[in-house]
């Protein structure tokens, strides 16, 4: 068994410790927010947050999160700062498919977790692992960079 | 059914890897969640923090194997060329759990780090425990270390610790040069890489050491090829030039794959090759 | 009333942002099967025998003999088998499907199957292919005449390549059997297709089928017609186990298997007189159409349309012909056809214009054609082509020509810069008549009782935002908050047939029945007394389309783009910086400023991967950039912001003016991009992707 806090929460599993955490958070917790683009870490939709870091759980095996936490966009919607990441992409036109957004948001926060103003180049950085095919980066470089001066204090 | 263990130590470590049974350790699992192959029993050494270690003394760095990238990315005992290597690889994501000890045990040929540790003479340090339970390290260079694609020097019960890295090796160099070659600016493997370090006294190239990443089985260096250049005055670089080139064309041999042509890797290295040893001019 | 195009936040802005969207994959049902197919290894010949493993209960075989109807994909014709009966003709060809409970198992059985063939000489390439699955020819003047008087005749052959539409989301289907009724769910962009594909293979009627469309992740034309592909397979499998059943292709399945942007090989020869004026251009386009036509036909007839691009030539001869090869079929992806026309006939243009010592904008602007005349069909622009005010707007904003000037005197050094532009038209919607003799569209707005308005169309919201623009249009010309009104992802049990989200289409086609719809409605409107009101397609009558001989309009009108890149070349390394990225374009009126926006930065930067990074090769019949690590599409670090500047044209038969957006910005980035490079290293080139592989050839 392998137990983890998830969104908050203590919880356990008992799948095999090489089980995709993605497939843990999807199959077993029912988390969909969390998604599958292409299976080895290349895409980023599937990204969530691990002890604040950002990590793409279809190549993260469950046994390696043993004892840390882990956040996915369920957990994250809840805060103030997705309140104000909403927002910015609604703003920026930051949304089309959809498929790669949560990723996007958790990877925006991990950013602004650890750099409140990022300058431009930081913010592609930060996303250069999270594919979006529909808006072509650049709304979603302008909605961070909205959300790091509308979010004053929260991060 | 897999068995999953989380020692805390690296003696824990070892123990089970003194065992009969087949295991494989994983830290990251940036490269085995990918491939998939597992083996029965799985050992987890990503929470390890003995593996998470970097320091220094006057002479050496010593990097535990299990640091990540992240880690290492500002971490200004980390030589500077290592760091910048290291900010080319994957993306955010992977260099949040993707460790060094990883890339060097994957041996990929396309594995990044890998030319520069091959340039910095880097040593491998191994550890095991023998049937009366003593705990035994070893040193062995890089180069001994990584025997083909994905072929590394490892017996069963061993690990690799950490990697040894002598201030020597890239410290008081006049300048250090990387260049990662990929198919885009982020989360691309390389499709060729060139690292070199130059140390010149008295306008005499005193060292030079340079390594060619993704263009053979394993990063490519050769001594030989550098005492081409040792010694050499800067103001006679010109003359010595087609030299180096003559020989590093005979040496690297890339091969036509998914990602680029032979063709390409060869002249884009030796182009490399060419700026880096003229730079100072 | 406020302007239409000032942007509101997305309807589906906040269940997408949150992860509350629930895509097909997201989807789960009491006692759900899981499937997967078992595809061919070979690329042409027969099945000698297969050999399968003991199935454990509650697995099941699905094959050709379980289809009750048709063993054929309906798309334009019906040639394609659902699951092959012997015959193989591209490798990955389904052969059958295993279904079960458990993924693991069904893997674990999966490759316990043997299938031994007989194989037989397959062909991959253009080059190689000697059946045409489908080719046409058109002329316009005489152009015989004028290659008989040319002073000189000038030849060139371009080369593109594949492109694969990489949407993030995979395709998926899930089927369900019910009360003798099949229901698919899935990523999917024309509803209505699906549906006709599987009364024919189900040989069920109208009432017995019924679709529903997931929030879909991105479709790019790849989920035009696979959906119907795969949405057969699962309905065949879940009649026969009498469970839902689900068909989620990962990454690597789905880019072996499913349609991409057709590699091409444009031949042109132009004939100039004796002031060394064009007066004649012969085109023969081939592209490598796969192993099935699908619809390798449409696509050819748009890429022979635009053949001459948005210039005005008296004379001319275009043929072109979908060939025949055994790999995996080829379909739709934004733009169509054109975007391999348009670069070649950008370049070619380019190419004269240097030739002739002109910087090839002053060159091409004597060809640019105008309002009233006619087209490389005789059609004719009713319109106003606003084309020159394009150029004086890039010019301002982009210095072109300056740079262009500055950057053709001969550079040194490790690093050179260029600059390209490229003009460029799209035609929207179907081609000719297509709307009135096929489409026949319809859409339906109900209005409740508590005087909101429900949306029925079949259109689908793939992220391109229609659920945003199609309210937008009713609420504007209703008068009301677009809070009242709204819209659901189309259910074949609800909605009319109001065609498939495809070529540029939905906001001028369809968003024009809403917005005739909208006014009905405003006039019997009655506070809190429900009304409904159908809408039927009208056809705006211009010089009508004779599919035979290319005659007449090929389109009821055309949006115009105009894109200049600079670039930085490093010489090296045969890499390619952006500095700059400029596009004008006309949509005719932009129903939502941010919605156009990201239509247009997004085309634009899946233009920039097709003409430079987006390698992808088919080795001995097989795709060999099959994952998003192997096959690159530009990460947020590839790009840089891009200058975008609107048009105002509005075109009378769209909703508010709007014409179509969709494709437009794919459609010419890659002369642009090429150009740019060209203008730095002084060498033509002919061939895209334009990889660093390629290039450093030329250096």
């Amino acid at each position: 068994m392998i137990e983890f806090i998830l969104n908050g929460n203590l919880v356990s599993t008992n799948s095999d410790a090489t089980t995709r955490l993605l497939d843990v958070l999807r199959n077993e917790f029912n988390l969909t927010g969390t998604k599958e683009g292409c299976g080895e870490g290349e895409c980023g939709a599937c990204s969530v947050l691990i002890d604040g870091d950002l990590v793409t759980s279809c190549i993260t095996a469950i046994g390696s999160i043993k004892g840390k936490t882990v956040v996915t966009i369920e957990g994250f919607r809840e805060t103030e700062q997705y309140k104000v990441l909403e927002k910015a992409f609604a703003k920026a036109g930051a949304v089309q498919c959809g498929f790669c957004t949560p990723g996007m948001i958790l990877a925006a926060h991990a950013l602004l977790s650890k750099k409140s103003r990022p300058t431009y180049e930081d913010i592609r950085e930060a996303i250069s692992g999270n594919l979006c095919r529909c808006t072509g980066y650049n709304m979603i470089v302008d909605a961070i960079m909205i959300a790091s001066k509308e979010g004053k204090g929260l991060w | 059914m897999v068995k999953g263990y989380y020692p805390k130590t690296i003696n824990e470590v070892l123990e089970i890897l003194s065992m009969e049974e087949e295991h494989m350790l994983i830290c990251g699992g940036s490269d085995l969640m990918v491939t998939k192959k597992f083996a029965q029993n799985m050992i987890f050494i990503n929470q390890i923090e003995e593996l998470k270690e970097i320091k220094e003394d006057s002479n050496k760095i010593y990097i535990g194997a299990g640091c990540v990238y992240k880690e290492m990315i500002d971490n200004e005992i980390i030589p500077e060329v290592l760091r910048e290597a290291i900010k080319h690889i994957a993306s955010p994501a992977i260099r949040n759990i993707a460790s060094i000890g990883g890339n060097i045990c994957n041996a990929s040929p396309a594995g990044d780090t890998l030319p520069v540790l091959y340039a910095m003479d880097a040593i491998i340090v191994k550890a095991f425990i023998n049937k009366d339970g003593n705990l035994y390290i070893t040193r062995v260079p890089i180069c001994d270390f990584i025997l083909g694609v994905r072929k590394i020097a490892l017996e069963k019960n061993e690990m690799v610790i950490a990697i040894e890295i002598d201030k020597e090796s890239y410290k008081n160099m006049t300048y250090s040069y990387y260049k990662k070659v990929g198919g885009r600016k982020s989360s691309a493997i390389s499709k060729l890489s060139f690292v070199g370090l130059m140390k010149i006294e008295n306008n005499i190239i005193k060292d030079v050491k340079m390594a060619f990443g993704a263009v053979g089985p394993t990063a490519l260096r050769s001594r030989e090829g550098e005492k081409i250049l040792i010694g050499t005055k800067i103001s006679d670089i010109e003359e010595k030039k087609e030299a180096v080139i003559n020989f590093y064309d005979k040496l690297i041999i890339p091969i036509d794959d998914q990602r680029s042509t032979a063709k390409y890797r060869k002249k884009a290295c030796l182009n490399l090759l060419n700026d880096f040893i003229t730079y100072k001019n | 009333m406020k302007d239409i195009s000032i942007s509101v936040k997305k309807k589906d802005h906040e269940i997408k942002t949150s992860g509350r969207a629930i895509y097909v994959a997201d989807m789960k049902f009491e006692g759900m099967f899981y499937a997967k197919v078992i595809r061919s290894t070979i690329a042409k010949g027969k099945i000698k025998e297969i050999s399968l493993p003991n199935i454990p209960d509650n697995y099941y075989i699905i094959d050709a003999k379980d289809i009750p109807g048709k063993n054929a994909l309906k798309i334009v014709e019906s040639e394609q088998p659902i699951f092959s009966e012997g015959n193989i003709e591209y490798m990955g060809e389904a052969i059958m499907m295993i279904v079960g409970p458990d993924k693991r198992k069904i893997e674990e059985l999966s490759e316990k199957i043997k299938i031994t063939y007989e194989e037989e000489e397959p062909v991959f390439t253009i080059e190689e292919a000697y059946e045409k699955l489908v080719s046409y020819h058109y002329e316009k003047g005489d152009y015989k005449k004028a290659f008989q008087n040319a002073d000189e005749i000038l030849e060139e052959t371009f080369i593109t390549g594949y492109q694969e539409q990489a949407y993030i989301e995979p395709q998926g289907v899930i089927g369900i059997y019910e009360n003798n009724k099949i229901t698919i769910y899935g990523s999917m962009q024309c509803p209505y297709y699906v549906k006709e594909a599987v009364m024919l293979t189900m040989g069920m009627d109208d009432k017995h089928v019924q679709v529903i469309q997931n929030v879909t992740g991105g479709g790019f034309g790849g989920k035009e017609d696979y959906p119907s592909m795969i949405g057969c397979q699962v309905a065949v499998a879940a009649k026969k186990v009498k469970r839902p059943v689900a068909l989620i292709l990962d990454r690597k399945e789905d880019m072996l298997v499913t349609p991409k942007r057709h590699p091409a090989r444009l031949k042109y020869r132009v004939a100039l007189n004796n002031k060394k004026e064009i007066t004649a251009i012969e085109a023969d386009i081939r592209t490598n159409a796969g192993a099935y036509l699908g619809l390798s036909g449409v696509v050819l007839q748009r890429a022979l349309i635009a053949a001459i691009g948005v210039y005005k030539i008296e004379n001319l001869y275009v043929s072109g012909a979908a060939m025949k090869t055994n790999t995996v079929p080829n379909g739709a992806y934004r733009g169509f056809g054109a975007p391999q026309t348009f670069f070649a006939i950008e370049m070619l243009m380019n190419h004269i214009g240097e030739k002739l010592g002109l910087n090839p904008l002053e060159f091409k602007k004597k060809y640019i054609a105008k309002k009233g005349d006619t087209t490389a069909t005789n059609g004719k622009y009713h319109y106003h082509v606003p084309l020159d005010e394009m150029i004086d707007k890039a010019e301002k904003i982009s210095g072109y020509s300056k740079k262009y000037k500055k950057y053709s005197k001969p550079q040194t050094g490790r690093y050179r810069r260029g600059i390209g532009m490229s003009l460029f038209l799209h035609g929207c919607g179907f081609t000719g008549s297509a709307e009135r003799d096929y489409i026949k569209s319809i859409a339906k707005l109900v209005k409740n009782e508590d005087d909101t308005v429900e949306i029925f169309v079949s259109n689908t919201d793939m992220g391109q935002g229609l659920h945003t623009t199609f309210s937008k249009i009713v609420a504007n010309t209703l008068g009301i908050p677009l809070e009242k009104v709204y819209i659901n992802n189309p259910d074949t049990d609800k909605v009319p047939n109001s065609g498939p989200t495809v070529a540029s289409r939905s906001i001028m086609i369809v968003g024009k029945l809403l917005e005739r719809a909208a006014k009905k409605m405003k006039e019997q409107w009655k506070p809190h007394e429900p009304l409904t009101i159908i809408e039927h397609y009208k056809h705006i009558d211009l010089i009508p389309w004779d599919i035979e001989k290319f005659q007449g309009d090929a389109y009821p009108a055309y949006s115009y783009g105009l894109n200049v890149v600079e670039v930085e070349v490093d010489m090296l390394l045969a890499t390619t910086k952006l500095l700059g990225v400029w596009g004008i374009f006309d949509v005719g009126k932009a129903i939502d400023k941010n919605i156009i926006m990201g239509q247009l930065q997004g085309g634009m930067l899946q233009g920039i991967g097709y003409a430079s990074m987006e390698k992808m090769e088919n080795k001995n019949g097989q795709i060999y950039q099959a994952n998003m690590t192997d096959y690159m599409i530009p990460t947020a670090k590839d790009t840089i912001p891009f200058n975008i500047e609107l048009i105002d044209n509005p075109y009378e038969g769209g909703p508010f003016g709007a014409k179509g957006a969709g494709e437009l910005p794919l459609v010419g980035v890659a002369p642009a991009y090429v150009a740019a490079v060209e203008n730095a290293i002084n060498k033509n080139i002919t061939e895209i992707p334009l990889t660093p592989e390629k290039l450093m050839e030329k250096l």
